[in-house]
């Protein structure tokens, strides 16, 4: 998923980079992650989380829980 | 040309809009732009009442399956003229450019479904008439610094309507005035010219308004189309787009057996096969409507079959349910030759290009021979389920024309007429004697407002007589016919069998001493009819009345406009200059005449 959005870049991603780390993680490109995600995984996320999944590890724990 | 770009659009065409998933639409977008791949490239000026950064992955895949190498220029969250005044959306070189506006009501006026009917509000004629004069003069400040077309998106009703399940039952609702104010716009855009409908409101309603936005993406990211609608949406706005750019197909080719009909005729009899008002024989019946309904626009319809022509013409013949008569079908190939032979005899017979032909064969076999001999042919998916026929035919992007012109209305007919007079040249003997008994009228004018949509039409499909295949827009028609050293001239013929209508234009503009014939087109329907020679007698006449010495003609070759190229010297015009196939002719106005044809009546204009 990250692939498809960010490219090979990708590869190198830690579960501590988000928006801060990776320059084109911006404010679209988080909304076209998390919309592939919900695409892929048929599910939903509610409105207020969506701001706040700020890394990869944040939206690996929220898809385990 | 590299393969990747063959492997790439059909990796796109094979999967239907829709089956590709958001992540596999970003990898592909992602690839597409890491290079041209071949494809034509094209940008869009995207201008929004909301956010629309969200599809370009969407937008550009599927650009790309109808071969667009796309790139998108996005005017900013609610900017519309604004956009337009700095110059960073032009693009460099000669990239061609499109607009795209796309204003929701409900985003200039928030208030506009909640709160309908508060006292003393604004009107909503006042609103209409707004949002109307800022669509104006974006495509007037567009124009200013681009030739291009423009697509306006209607308006579409808002999700939640003002009188909820009753809106329907008062007279003067949102939703009434809403299809009031489409209407106003489609002639607010005539007007402008090369400016067209994208049909939101109905891409909105075949979606579903329901769920068309999500309240989430709305609130978080002022975009107005919900995810599993953003697809849809990209494949809707580029459907249009390539039916506004390209030249649409001419001619619908079907097989017979499990096509138009199920059974095979030639072992199961003209009386088993299966055809009629109930399921199977039903879903064929329907195919025929819908086949039928192509012809009424002006497509030709022809049948290419590896069948016994004698059973096929019974069936033709005394079928009761067969829908399709004789009369419909333009040209035939009832015979046991590959398809791929057939299809190309079809289309000479027609005179008309490969690229015109749709072909449309529940055989899987027929389709890849076709597809592998013949790649210009559109060949439909056709599935395997017959009542899933017609949505496979109107699937078809190929068939799509922005408006329907007079002309293509009585094709068909046009067509027919021409078979009989195929019939009458066989017995006529010499061609002079075949044009004579036609009893041909020619009439000439100039550009109006009730020819210049036709005379648009003409510059933008014609490929075979046209003498230098200058593709201009309606709009910069227009603009040169207002010229006072300029000229844009028609000629319509009619004859015994048939009015065919406005079938050939010029283009004249003024230089010094000279007048330059910066366009000749005719329609292939009336070629060789002396129609060329006319037309050129017109222009040296129109030339010597307004006081120049020389009448000059150009000729740029192309792919498919050889049949022309020797067409002014034919006319005696003398050969001034020739670089890389181009020529240039010029005809000396006071030493030279072109006579119009024998036995043709003309009528003048002015």
């Amino acid at each position: 998923m990250l692939l498809s959005i960010f490219g090979d870049a990708a590869e190198e991603f830690s579960s501590d980079d988000g928006p801060d780390t990776v320059e084109a993680w911006d404010s679209v490109t988080h909304l076209m992650l998390i919309l592939a995600i919900e695409a892929e995984f048929g599910m939903q996320f509610e409105t207020a989380e969506i701001p706040n999944l700020l890394s990869v590890g944040d939206i690996r724990a929220r898809l385990g829980s | 040309m590299d393969d990747d770009s063959v492997s790439i659009q059909e990796r796109i065409r094979n999967a239907g809009p829709g089956t590709l998933s958001a992540a596999q639409y970003m990898s592909i977008a992602r690839e597409l732009s890491a290079k041209s791949h071949g494809l034509r490239p094209i940008r869009i000026v995207l201008l929004a009442s909301f956010t629309t950064s969200l599809f370009d992955a969407f937008l550009k895949v599927e650009a790309a399956r109808f071969g667009f190498g796309l790139s998108i220029h996005h005017g900013g969250f609610g900017q519309f003229e604004q956009a337009l005044l700095q110059n960073d959306w032009v693009p460099a070189d000669d990239m061609p450019v499109a607009l795209v506006i796309a204003m929701r009501l409900e985003d200039i006026d928030p208030d506009l479904a909640f709160r309908f009917y508060q006292p003393g509000r604004l009107s909503f004629e006042a609103l209409a008439a707004d949002g109307l004069q800022r669509i104006e003069t974006t495509v007037r400040l567009f124009r200013e610094k681009a030739q291009g077309p423009a697509l306006v998106a209607n308006f579409s009703p808002p999700e939640f309507r003002p009188l909820s399940v009753f809106e329907a039952n008062s007279p003067d609702s949102l939703t009434s005035k809403i299809l009031e104010l489409n209407r106003g716009l489609l002639e607010r855009l005539r007007e402008l010219g090369d400016a067209f409908i994208w049909d939101y409101a109905g891409l909105v309603a075949s979606c579903g308004a329901r769920s068309w936005t999500d309240p989430r993406l709305w609130s978080l990211a002022k975009t107005a189309v919900a995810p599993a609608n953003q697809p849809e949406f990209a494949a809707h706005l580029m459907r249009t787009l390539q039916g506004v750019i390209f030249p649409a197909a001419k001619c619908l080719v079907l097989d017979l057996d499990n096509t138009l009909w199920g059974g095979v005729v030639g072992d199961d009899g003209p009386g088993g096969i299966v055809i009629g008002d109930d399921y199977p024989g039903s879903a064929y019946k329907q195919f025929q409507r819908a086949v039928l309904g192509l012809k009424d626009r002006g497509i030709l319809l022809a049948l290419c079959s590896k069948n016994d022509p004698d059973v096929v013409e019974e069936v033709f013949k005394q079928h009761p349910d067969i829908l399709l008569r004789s009369d419909d079908i333009a040209a035939q190939r009832i015979n046991w030759q590959s398809k791929s032979d057939n299809l190309k005899e079809l289309a000479a017979e027609l005179n008309i290009g490969l690229d015109s032909l749709v072909f449309f064969d529940d055989n899987p076999v027929e389709r890849a021979e076709v597809r592998s001999k013949l790649p210009e042919v559109t060949v439909v998916e056709v599935p395997t389920d017959p009542v899933f026929y017609v949505e496979a035919l109107y699937a078809v992007a190929d068939f799509d024309v922005p408006a329907l012109t007079q002309e293509d209305r009585g094709r068909a007919a046009s067509y027919q007429a021409e078979r009989q007079r195929r019939v009458s040249a066989e017995q006529a003997g010499s061609l002079e004697d075949f044009l004579a008994s036609l009893d041909m009228r020619l009439e000439f004018g100039t550009l109006d407002d009730t020819s210049s949509q036709r005379i648009a039409q003409l510059v933008a499909k014609t490929n075979q007589f046209n003498l230098t295949t200058r593709r201009r827009s309606q709009d910069e028609i227009e603009q040169i016919a207002a010229r006072d050293d300029a000229g844009v001239y028609w000629l319509r013929l009619a004859d015994r069998y048939a009015d065919m209508g406005l079938i050939a234009m010029a283009i004249v503009i003024g230089e010094g001493r000279d007048l330059v014939i910066d366009s000749l087109v005719i329609s292939c329907r009336a070629a060789n009819r002396g129609v060329e020679q006319a037309m050129l007698a017109f222009l040296a006449d129109e030339a010597r009345q307004r006081g120049f010495s020389r009448l000059l003609g150009e000729y740029i070759p192309t792919a498919r406009n050889h049949v022309v190229s020797d067409l002014y010297s034919r006319m005696q015009f003398a050969l001034d200059t020739e670089s890389d196939g181009a020529r240039v002719y010029s005809l000396d106005l006071a030493s030279q005449e072109i006579r119009f044809p024998d036995g043709v009546s003309i009528l003048g204009c002015e």
